[in-house]
Protein backbone atom coordinates (compact mmCIF):
# COMPACT_ATOMS: atom_id res chain seq x y z
CA UNK A 1 0.00 0.00 0.00
CA UNK A 2 1.30 3.37 -0.93
CA UNK A 3 0.94 6.48 1.15
CA UNK A 4 -2.02 8.57 0.13
CA UNK A 5 -3.29 11.97 1.11
CA UNK A 6 -4.24 12.14 4.79
CA UNK A 7 -7.77 10.88 5.37
CA UNK A 8 -8.73 13.16 8.24
CA UNK A 9 -12.02 11.39 8.95
CA UNK A 10 -10.28 8.06 9.33
CA UNK A 11 -7.55 9.65 11.45
CA UNK A 12 -9.90 11.44 13.83
CA UNK A 13 -12.20 8.50 14.43
CA UNK A 14 -9.23 6.20 14.85
CA UNK A 15 -7.73 8.50 17.46
CA UNK A 16 -11.07 8.80 19.27
CA UNK A 17 -11.31 5.01 19.50
CA UNK A 18 -7.69 4.55 20.54
CA UNK A 19 -8.05 7.39 23.05
CA UNK A 20 -11.17 5.85 24.55
CA UNK A 21 -9.48 2.48 24.89
CA UNK A 22 -6.50 4.25 26.47
CA UNK A 23 -8.66 6.04 29.01
CA UNK A 24 -10.38 2.75 29.81
CA UNK A 25 -7.00 1.04 30.26
CA UNK A 26 -5.63 3.78 32.51
CA UNK A 27 -8.79 3.60 34.60
CA UNK A 28 -8.49 -0.17 34.92
CA UNK A 29 -4.85 0.17 35.94
CA UNK A 30 -5.78 2.78 38.53
CA UNK A 31 -3.72 5.56 36.95
CA UNK A 32 -6.94 7.53 36.48
CA UNK A 33 -9.69 7.34 39.06
CA UNK A 34 -13.34 7.34 38.14
CA UNK A 35 -13.56 10.83 39.59
CA UNK A 36 -11.05 12.01 36.98
CA UNK A 37 -13.04 10.69 34.02
CA UNK A 38 -15.02 13.92 33.57
CA UNK A 39 -11.66 15.57 32.89
CA UNK A 40 -9.96 12.73 30.99
CA UNK A 41 -12.69 12.24 28.40
CA UNK A 42 -12.92 15.91 27.36
CA UNK A 43 -9.11 16.07 27.24
CA UNK A 44 -9.13 13.22 24.71
CA UNK A 45 -11.75 15.03 22.64
CA UNK A 46 -9.81 18.31 22.75
CA UNK A 47 -6.54 16.65 21.76
CA UNK A 48 -8.14 14.65 18.93
CA UNK A 49 -10.14 17.67 17.81
CA UNK A 50 -7.02 19.84 17.59
CA UNK A 51 -5.19 17.12 15.67
CA UNK A 52 -8.18 16.91 13.33
CA UNK A 53 -8.20 20.66 12.75
CA UNK A 54 -4.48 20.75 12.07
CA UNK A 55 -4.68 17.75 9.74
CA UNK A 56 -7.64 19.21 7.85
CA UNK A 57 -5.92 22.58 7.39
CA UNK A 58 -2.68 20.91 6.35
CA UNK A 59 -4.51 18.84 3.79
CA UNK A 60 -6.42 21.84 2.49
CA UNK A 61 -3.20 23.79 2.05
CA UNK A 62 -1.55 20.88 0.29
CA UNK A 63 -4.49 20.78 -2.10
CA UNK A 64 -4.36 24.52 -2.72
CA UNK A 65 -0.67 24.35 -3.49
CA UNK A 66 -1.28 21.50 -5.84
CA UNK A 67 -4.03 23.43 -7.58
CA UNK A 68 -1.76 26.39 -8.26
CA UNK A 69 0.85 24.29 -9.88
CA UNK A 70 0.50 24.09 -13.65
CA UNK B 1 -29.65 5.35 -0.74
CA UNK B 2 -32.13 8.17 -0.91
CA UNK B 3 -33.43 7.07 -4.26
CA UNK B 4 -36.94 5.80 -4.58
CA UNK B 5 -37.28 2.13 -3.82
CA UNK B 6 -37.33 0.01 -6.92
CA UNK B 7 -40.53 -1.67 -7.95
CA UNK B 8 -38.77 -4.97 -7.71
CA UNK B 9 -36.36 -5.19 -4.83
CA UNK B 10 -32.80 -6.02 -5.83
CA UNK B 11 -31.90 -9.65 -5.25
CA UNK B 12 -30.25 -10.53 -1.97
CA UNK B 13 -26.63 -11.07 -2.89
CA UNK B 14 -23.18 -10.59 -1.54
CA UNK B 15 -22.18 -7.22 -2.88
CA UNK B 16 -18.74 -6.55 -4.16
CA UNK B 17 -19.21 -2.84 -3.81
CA UNK B 18 -18.56 -1.23 -0.42
CA UNK B 19 -17.84 -4.56 1.18
CA UNK B 20 -15.62 -4.96 4.20
CA UNK B 21 -15.23 -8.70 4.55
CA UNK B 22 -17.37 -10.66 2.14
CA UNK B 23 -20.12 -8.20 1.24
CA UNK B 24 -22.87 -9.90 3.26
CA UNK B 25 -23.84 -6.83 5.29
CA UNK B 26 -23.55 -4.65 2.21
CA UNK B 27 -25.84 -7.00 0.27
CA UNK B 28 -28.42 -7.17 3.04
CA UNK B 29 -28.37 -3.40 3.40
CA UNK B 30 -28.73 -2.93 -0.35
CA UNK B 31 -31.68 -5.25 -0.38
CA UNK B 32 -33.30 -3.39 2.51
CA UNK B 33 -32.36 0.00 1.15
CA UNK B 34 -30.51 1.08 4.28
CA UNK B 35 -26.98 2.11 5.12
CA UNK B 36 -24.58 -0.85 5.27
CA UNK B 37 -23.13 0.48 8.51
CA UNK B 38 -26.47 -0.06 10.24
CA UNK B 39 -26.38 -3.72 9.29
CA UNK B 40 -22.73 -3.93 10.29
CA UNK B 41 -23.38 -2.45 13.70
CA UNK B 42 -26.25 -4.87 14.32
CA UNK B 43 -24.09 -7.78 13.19
CA UNK B 44 -21.21 -6.79 15.43
CA UNK B 45 -23.45 -6.31 18.44
CA UNK B 46 -25.02 -9.70 17.81
CA UNK B 47 -21.57 -11.21 17.39
CA UNK B 48 -20.35 -9.80 20.68
CA UNK B 49 -23.34 -10.99 22.62
CA UNK B 50 -23.45 -14.69 22.19
CA UNK B 51 -22.04 -15.07 18.71
CA UNK B 52 -25.29 -14.92 16.77
CA UNK B 53 -23.81 -12.28 14.47
CA UNK B 54 -20.92 -14.59 13.55
CA UNK B 55 -23.35 -17.41 12.91
CA UNK B 56 -25.55 -15.30 10.66
CA UNK B 57 -22.60 -13.81 8.83
CA UNK B 58 -21.09 -17.22 8.19
CA UNK B 59 -24.41 -18.49 6.86
CA UNK B 60 -24.82 -15.41 4.69
CA UNK B 61 -21.33 -15.81 3.29
CA UNK B 62 -22.03 -19.45 2.59
CA UNK B 63 -25.52 -19.21 1.14
CA UNK B 64 -25.97 -15.81 -0.49
CA UNK B 65 -25.13 -15.76 -4.17
CA UNK B 66 -22.25 -13.65 -5.33
CA UNK B 67 -23.67 -10.77 -7.34
CA UNK B 68 -21.15 -11.27 -10.08
CA UNK B 69 -21.52 -15.00 -10.65
CA UNK B 70 -25.01 -15.53 -9.26
CA UNK B 71 -23.69 -18.57 -7.46
CA UNK B 72 -23.42 -18.95 -3.73
CA UNK B 73 -20.21 -20.16 -2.20
CA UNK B 74 -21.85 -23.39 -1.09
CA UNK B 75 -23.09 -23.97 -4.62
CA UNK B 76 -19.67 -23.34 -6.06
CA UNK B 77 -18.06 -25.62 -3.52
CA UNK B 78 -20.51 -28.42 -4.21
CA UNK B 79 -19.89 -28.18 -7.93
CA UNK B 80 -16.22 -27.87 -7.29
CA UNK B 81 -16.19 -25.40 -10.09
CA UNK B 82 -14.45 -22.22 -10.85
CA UNK B 83 -10.84 -21.33 -11.25
CA UNK B 84 -10.45 -21.21 -7.48
CA UNK B 85 -12.34 -24.44 -6.85
CA UNK B 86 -10.09 -25.66 -4.07
CA UNK B 87 -10.20 -22.48 -2.03
CA UNK B 88 -13.97 -22.26 -2.54
CA UNK B 89 -14.40 -25.73 -1.09
CA UNK B 90 -12.02 -24.97 1.77
CA UNK B 91 -13.76 -21.70 2.57
CA UNK B 92 -17.19 -23.30 2.39
CA UNK B 93 -16.17 -26.12 4.72
CA UNK B 94 -14.61 -23.66 7.13
CA UNK B 95 -17.70 -21.48 7.15
CA UNK B 96 -19.94 -24.48 7.65
CA UNK B 97 -17.80 -25.61 10.58
CA UNK B 98 -17.92 -22.12 12.02
CA UNK B 99 -21.67 -21.88 11.59
CA UNK B 100 -22.28 -25.24 13.22
CA UNK B 101 -19.69 -24.59 15.91
CA UNK B 102 -21.02 -21.17 16.83
CA UNK B 103 -24.52 -22.59 16.84
CA UNK B 104 -23.47 -25.29 19.29
CA UNK B 105 -21.42 -22.88 21.37
CA UNK B 106 -24.32 -20.45 21.37
CA UNK B 107 -26.43 -23.12 22.97
CA UNK B 108 -23.71 -24.32 25.30
CA UNK B 109 -22.81 -20.74 26.24
CA UNK B 110 -19.18 -21.38 26.89
CA UNK B 111 -16.62 -18.67 26.44
CA UNK B 112 -14.06 -21.25 25.48
CA UNK B 113 -15.99 -22.58 22.51
CA UNK B 114 -16.71 -19.12 21.21
CA UNK B 115 -13.12 -18.07 21.67
CA UNK B 116 -11.75 -21.01 19.74
CA UNK B 117 -14.23 -20.36 16.99
CA UNK B 118 -13.40 -16.69 16.78
CA UNK B 119 -9.72 -17.52 16.46
CA UNK B 120 -10.51 -20.16 13.84
CA UNK B 121 -12.62 -17.71 11.86
CA UNK B 122 -9.94 -15.06 12.03
CA UNK B 123 -7.13 -17.35 10.93
CA UNK B 124 -9.18 -19.05 8.25
CA UNK B 125 -10.56 -15.84 6.87
CA UNK B 126 -7.16 -14.19 6.69
CA UNK B 127 -5.74 -17.20 4.87
CA UNK B 128 -8.61 -17.53 2.46
CA UNK B 129 -9.22 -13.92 1.60
CA UNK B 130 -5.61 -13.41 0.79
CA UNK B 131 -5.68 -12.26 -2.77
CA UNK B 132 -2.85 -12.33 -5.16
CA UNK B 133 -1.67 -8.78 -4.63
CA UNK B 134 0.49 -8.90 -7.67
CA UNK B 135 3.44 -6.58 -7.70
CA UNK B 136 2.41 -5.73 -11.23
CA UNK B 137 -0.94 -4.41 -10.08
CA UNK B 138 -0.83 -0.66 -10.42
CA UNK B 139 -0.86 0.87 -6.97
CA UNK B 140 -3.47 3.55 -7.41
CA UNK B 141 -3.02 6.51 -5.14
CA UNK B 142 -6.64 7.58 -5.10
CA UNK B 143 -7.74 11.05 -4.41
CA UNK B 144 -9.69 11.05 -1.22
CA UNK B 145 -13.18 10.22 -2.41
CA UNK B 146 -15.92 10.25 0.21
CA UNK B 147 -16.23 6.52 0.77
CA UNK B 148 -19.79 6.51 1.96
CA UNK B 149 -21.33 8.66 -0.72
CA UNK B 150 -19.37 7.48 -3.71
CA UNK B 151 -21.37 7.54 -6.91
CA UNK B 152 -21.83 4.22 -8.68
CA UNK B 153 -18.35 3.39 -9.87
CA UNK B 154 -17.69 1.97 -13.30
CA UNK B 155 -17.64 -1.63 -12.12
CA UNK B 156 -21.31 -1.61 -11.15
CA UNK B 157 -22.76 -5.10 -11.12
CA UNK B 158 -23.53 -6.83 -14.33
CA UNK B 159 -27.18 -7.55 -13.60
CA UNK B 160 -27.95 -4.04 -14.64
CA UNK B 161 -31.40 -4.66 -16.17
CA UNK B 162 -32.92 -4.53 -12.72
CA UNK B 163 -30.85 -1.53 -11.87
CA UNK B 164 -31.89 0.48 -14.81
CA UNK B 165 -35.50 0.27 -13.76
CA UNK B 166 -35.09 2.25 -10.62
CA UNK B 167 -32.58 4.85 -11.65
CA UNK B 168 -34.77 7.84 -10.94
CA UNK B 169 -32.69 10.37 -12.81
CA UNK B 170 -31.83 9.29 -16.24
CA UNK B 171 -29.24 12.00 -16.55
CA UNK B 172 -27.38 10.70 -13.54
CA UNK B 173 -24.90 8.51 -15.42
CA UNK B 174 -23.62 11.48 -17.36
CA UNK B 175 -23.12 13.50 -14.23
CA UNK B 176 -21.37 10.66 -12.53
CA UNK B 177 -19.32 10.11 -15.58
CA UNK B 178 -18.17 13.70 -15.48
CA UNK B 179 -17.39 13.58 -11.81
CA UNK B 180 -15.50 10.39 -12.24
CA UNK B 181 -13.28 11.81 -14.86
CA UNK B 182 -9.78 11.87 -13.50
CA UNK B 183 -7.71 15.00 -13.52
CA UNK B 184 -5.90 15.21 -16.81
CA UNK B 185 -2.55 13.57 -16.84
CA UNK B 186 -3.44 11.26 -13.99
CA UNK B 187 -5.10 8.26 -15.55
CA UNK B 188 -7.32 6.51 -13.07
CA UNK B 189 -7.60 2.75 -13.23
CA UNK B 190 -10.95 1.30 -14.13
CA UNK B 191 -11.36 -0.08 -10.67
CA UNK B 192 -9.33 0.84 -7.69
CA UNK B 193 -7.73 -2.11 -5.97
CA UNK B 194 -9.52 -3.16 -2.85
CA UNK B 195 -7.75 -2.13 0.30
CA UNK B 196 -7.14 -5.07 2.58
CA UNK B 197 -6.65 -2.83 5.60
CA UNK B 198 -10.31 -3.14 6.66
CA UNK B 199 -10.45 -6.94 6.70
CA UNK B 200 -6.98 -7.17 8.24
CA UNK B 201 -8.07 -4.88 11.08
CA UNK B 202 -11.29 -6.79 11.66
CA UNK B 203 -9.42 -10.08 11.79
CA UNK B 204 -6.73 -8.60 14.03
CA UNK B 205 -9.45 -7.43 16.40
CA UNK B 206 -10.98 -10.91 16.34
CA UNK B 207 -7.62 -12.52 16.98
CA UNK B 208 -6.86 -10.17 19.87
CA UNK B 209 -10.27 -10.88 21.36
CA UNK B 210 -9.62 -14.59 20.93
CA UNK B 211 -6.22 -14.37 22.60
CA UNK B 212 -7.82 -12.54 25.52
CA UNK B 213 -10.43 -15.30 25.68
CA UNK B 214 -7.67 -17.88 25.95
CA UNK B 215 -5.95 -15.84 28.65
CA UNK B 216 -9.30 -15.63 30.40
CA UNK B 217 -9.70 -19.41 30.26
CA UNK B 218 -6.32 -19.91 31.86
CA UNK B 219 -7.58 -18.12 34.91
CA UNK B 220 -6.77 -14.45 34.51
CA UNK B 221 -10.47 -13.59 34.88
CA UNK B 222 -10.76 -10.70 32.47
CA UNK B 223 -13.76 -8.44 32.51
CA UNK B 224 -16.05 -8.15 29.51
CA UNK B 225 -14.97 -4.58 28.93
CA UNK B 226 -11.40 -5.82 28.45
CA UNK B 227 -12.49 -7.58 25.27
CA UNK B 228 -14.39 -4.57 24.06
CA UNK B 229 -11.61 -2.10 24.82
CA UNK B 230 -9.00 -4.31 23.15
CA UNK B 231 -11.10 -4.68 20.02
CA UNK B 232 -11.78 -0.94 20.05
CA UNK B 233 -8.07 -0.17 20.29
CA UNK B 234 -7.29 -2.44 17.33
CA UNK B 235 -10.04 -0.86 15.24
CA UNK B 236 -8.75 2.59 16.21
CA UNK B 237 -5.23 1.71 15.14
CA UNK B 238 -6.60 0.36 11.87
CA UNK B 239 -8.34 3.65 11.22
CA UNK B 240 -5.27 5.69 12.08
CA UNK B 241 -3.23 3.59 9.69
CA UNK B 242 -6.00 4.09 7.14
CA UNK B 243 -5.47 7.82 7.35
CA UNK B 244 -2.36 7.34 5.24
CA UNK B 245 -2.36 3.79 3.88
CA UNK B 246 -5.20 1.99 2.20
CA UNK B 247 -8.80 2.62 3.18
CA UNK B 248 -10.50 1.67 6.37
CA UNK B 249 -13.34 4.14 6.83
CA UNK B 250 -15.88 1.36 7.03
CA UNK B 251 -14.32 0.53 10.39
CA UNK B 252 -15.82 3.68 11.86
CA UNK B 253 -19.17 1.91 12.18
CA UNK B 254 -17.53 -1.03 13.91
CA UNK B 255 -15.62 1.22 16.30
CA UNK B 256 -18.76 3.20 17.07
CA UNK B 257 -20.61 -0.02 17.89
CA UNK B 258 -17.83 -1.14 20.21
CA UNK B 259 -17.72 2.29 21.85
CA UNK B 260 -21.47 2.34 22.38
CA UNK B 261 -21.27 -1.05 24.09
CA UNK B 262 -18.04 -0.43 26.01
CA UNK B 263 -19.23 2.63 27.90
CA UNK B 264 -22.26 1.06 29.61
CA UNK B 265 -20.47 -2.24 30.20
CA UNK B 266 -17.50 -0.54 31.84
CA UNK B 267 -19.89 1.58 33.90
CA UNK B 268 -21.73 -1.50 35.08
CA UNK B 269 -18.53 -3.22 36.01
CA UNK B 270 -17.55 -0.17 38.02
CA UNK B 271 -20.90 -0.14 39.76
CA UNK B 272 -20.48 -3.82 40.51
CA UNK B 273 -17.14 -3.23 42.16
CA UNK B 274 -18.88 -0.68 44.31
CA UNK B 275 -16.36 2.13 44.37
CA UNK B 276 -17.04 5.84 44.31
CA UNK B 277 -19.70 5.64 41.62
CA UNK B 278 -21.46 2.79 43.38
CA UNK B 279 -21.64 4.63 46.66
CA UNK B 280 -24.27 6.92 45.25
CA UNK B 281 -26.61 3.97 45.31
CA UNK B 282 -28.67 3.05 48.26
CA UNK B 283 -27.41 -0.04 50.04
CA UNK B 284 -30.10 -2.42 51.16
CA UNK B 285 -29.52 -5.50 53.27
CA UNK B 286 -32.36 -7.97 53.69
CA UNK B 287 -32.10 -10.83 56.17
CA UNK B 288 -35.24 -12.92 56.26
CA UNK B 289 -35.40 -14.78 59.57
CA UNK B 290 -37.00 -18.00 58.38
CA UNK B 291 -37.74 -20.01 55.29
CA UNK B 292 -41.43 -19.40 55.78
CA UNK B 293 -40.87 -15.66 55.71
CA UNK B 294 -38.86 -15.87 52.50
CA UNK B 295 -41.20 -18.25 50.66
CA UNK B 296 -43.36 -16.54 48.09
CA UNK B 297 -41.59 -13.22 48.43
CA UNK B 298 -41.83 -10.79 45.54
CA UNK B 299 -39.61 -7.81 46.30
CA UNK B 300 -39.00 -4.92 43.94
CA UNK B 301 -36.38 -2.19 44.16
CA UNK B 302 -35.73 0.80 41.95
CA UNK B 303 -32.00 1.37 42.14
CA UNK B 304 -29.46 0.31 44.70
CA UNK B 305 -27.06 -2.30 45.94
CA UNK B 306 -29.37 -4.95 47.25
CA UNK B 307 -28.07 -7.85 49.33
CA UNK B 308 -30.12 -10.79 50.49
CA UNK B 309 -28.45 -12.74 53.26
CA UNK B 310 -30.10 -16.16 53.45
CA UNK B 311 -27.19 -17.88 55.15
CA UNK B 312 -28.88 -18.15 58.53
CA UNK B 313 -32.07 -19.69 57.16
CA UNK B 314 -32.71 -23.38 57.69
CA UNK B 315 -34.01 -24.77 54.39
CA UNK B 316 -33.95 -28.45 55.46
CA UNK B 317 -36.82 -30.36 53.85
CA UNK B 318 -38.26 -27.20 52.43
CA UNK B 319 -38.74 -25.95 48.91
CA UNK B 320 -38.79 -22.18 49.00
CA UNK B 321 -39.32 -19.77 46.13
CA UNK B 322 -38.59 -16.05 46.08
CA UNK B 323 -38.56 -13.42 43.38
CA UNK B 324 -36.43 -10.27 43.58
CA UNK B 325 -36.43 -7.48 41.02
CA UNK B 326 -33.99 -4.58 40.86
CA UNK B 327 -34.13 -1.79 38.30
CA UNK B 328 -30.46 -0.79 38.37
CA UNK B 329 -27.49 -1.49 40.58
CA UNK B 330 -26.38 -4.79 42.06
CA UNK B 331 -28.21 -7.72 43.53
CA UNK B 332 -26.33 -10.17 45.69
CA UNK B 333 -27.87 -13.26 47.24
CA UNK B 334 -25.90 -15.29 49.76
CA UNK B 335 -27.18 -18.81 50.24
CA UNK B 336 -26.18 -21.45 52.80
CA UNK B 337 -23.69 -24.20 51.98
CA UNK B 338 -26.02 -27.13 52.03
CA UNK B 339 -29.05 -25.91 50.11
CA UNK B 340 -29.81 -26.84 46.51
CA UNK B 341 -30.12 -23.67 44.49
CA UNK B 342 -32.24 -23.14 41.39
CA UNK B 343 -31.68 -19.76 39.84
CA UNK B 344 -33.57 -18.12 37.02
CA UNK B 345 -31.74 -14.86 36.47
CA UNK B 346 -32.60 -12.33 33.78
CA UNK B 347 -30.81 -9.09 33.08
CA UNK B 348 -31.27 -6.29 30.59
CA UNK B 349 -27.64 -5.21 30.49
CA UNK B 350 -24.90 -6.44 32.78
CA UNK B 351 -23.35 -9.50 34.32
CA UNK B 352 -24.68 -12.59 36.02
CA UNK B 353 -22.56 -14.62 38.41
CA UNK B 354 -24.32 -17.63 39.82
CA UNK B 355 -22.04 -19.61 42.14
CA UNK B 356 -19.02 -18.73 40.03
CA UNK B 357 -20.66 -19.31 36.64
CA UNK B 358 -20.44 -15.99 34.89
CA UNK B 359 -22.15 -14.63 31.87
CA UNK B 360 -22.59 -11.12 30.67
CA UNK B 361 -24.35 -9.34 27.93
CA UNK B 362 -27.49 -7.79 26.72
CA UNK B 363 -30.89 -9.27 27.39
CA UNK B 364 -29.26 -12.22 29.03
CA UNK B 365 -31.00 -15.01 30.82
CA UNK B 366 -29.40 -17.73 32.85
CA UNK B 367 -31.19 -20.65 34.39
CA UNK B 368 -29.15 -22.80 36.65
CA UNK B 369 -29.64 -25.60 39.05
CA UNK B 370 -27.06 -26.87 41.46
CA UNK B 371 -27.10 -30.23 43.12
CA UNK B 372 -24.02 -29.79 45.17
CA UNK B 373 -26.13 -28.99 48.18
CA UNK B 374 -26.77 -31.81 50.57
CA UNK B 375 -29.54 -34.23 49.68
CA UNK B 376 -31.91 -33.15 52.39
CA UNK B 377 -30.62 -29.62 52.67
CA UNK B 378 -33.74 -28.28 51.06
CA UNK B 379 -34.18 -26.21 47.93
CA UNK B 380 -34.35 -22.49 47.31
CA UNK B 381 -35.67 -21.25 43.99
CA UNK B 382 -34.61 -17.74 43.11
CA UNK B 383 -36.13 -15.72 40.30
CA UNK B 384 -33.87 -12.70 39.92
CA UNK B 385 -34.46 -9.82 37.55
CA UNK B 386 -32.13 -6.93 36.91
CA UNK B 387 -32.59 -4.11 34.45
CA UNK B 388 -29.11 -2.63 34.39
CA UNK B 389 -26.37 -4.03 36.58
CA UNK B 390 -24.94 -7.16 38.15
CA UNK B 391 -26.55 -10.18 39.71
CA UNK B 392 -24.54 -12.48 41.94
CA UNK B 393 -25.50 -15.60 43.85
CA UNK B 394 -22.85 -17.00 46.15
CA UNK B 395 -22.44 -19.62 48.81
CA UNK B 396 -21.90 -18.77 52.42
CA UNK B 397 -18.54 -17.09 52.82
CA UNK B 398 -17.54 -17.67 49.21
Amino acid sequence: MTVHETDVTSLVFGLVFVGTALVWGLTELGVITVAMLPVAVPVVLVVVGVIGIVAAIARGRARDNEAFQP
Amino acid sequence: MSTNPPLTAPPLTRREQSKVVAGVCSGVAYRLGIDPNVVRVVTVVLALFGGAGILLYALGWLLLPDERTGQSLAERALRGGGPDGVSAVLLAVLLAVVAIGVGVAFVADSWFGITVLVVAVAIGAVLLTRRPVGPGAPPAPRADAPAGAAPPPPWEPTWSPTQQTYAPHTYAPQIYAQQDVSPPGQPEPRSRPRSYLGPVTVFAAMAVTGVLGLVDVTGADLSFSTYLAAALAVVGVGLVVGAWFGRSRALIGLGAALLVVLVPVATIERLGIGDAAGDAFESILVEPSSAAELDGTLDEYGAGDVTYDLTDIDFVDRDVEAEIRVGAGTLQVDVPEDVTVVVDARIGVGQIDVLGEQSSGLGWRQVQRTDDGEADGGTVRLVLQMGFGNVEVSRDGA
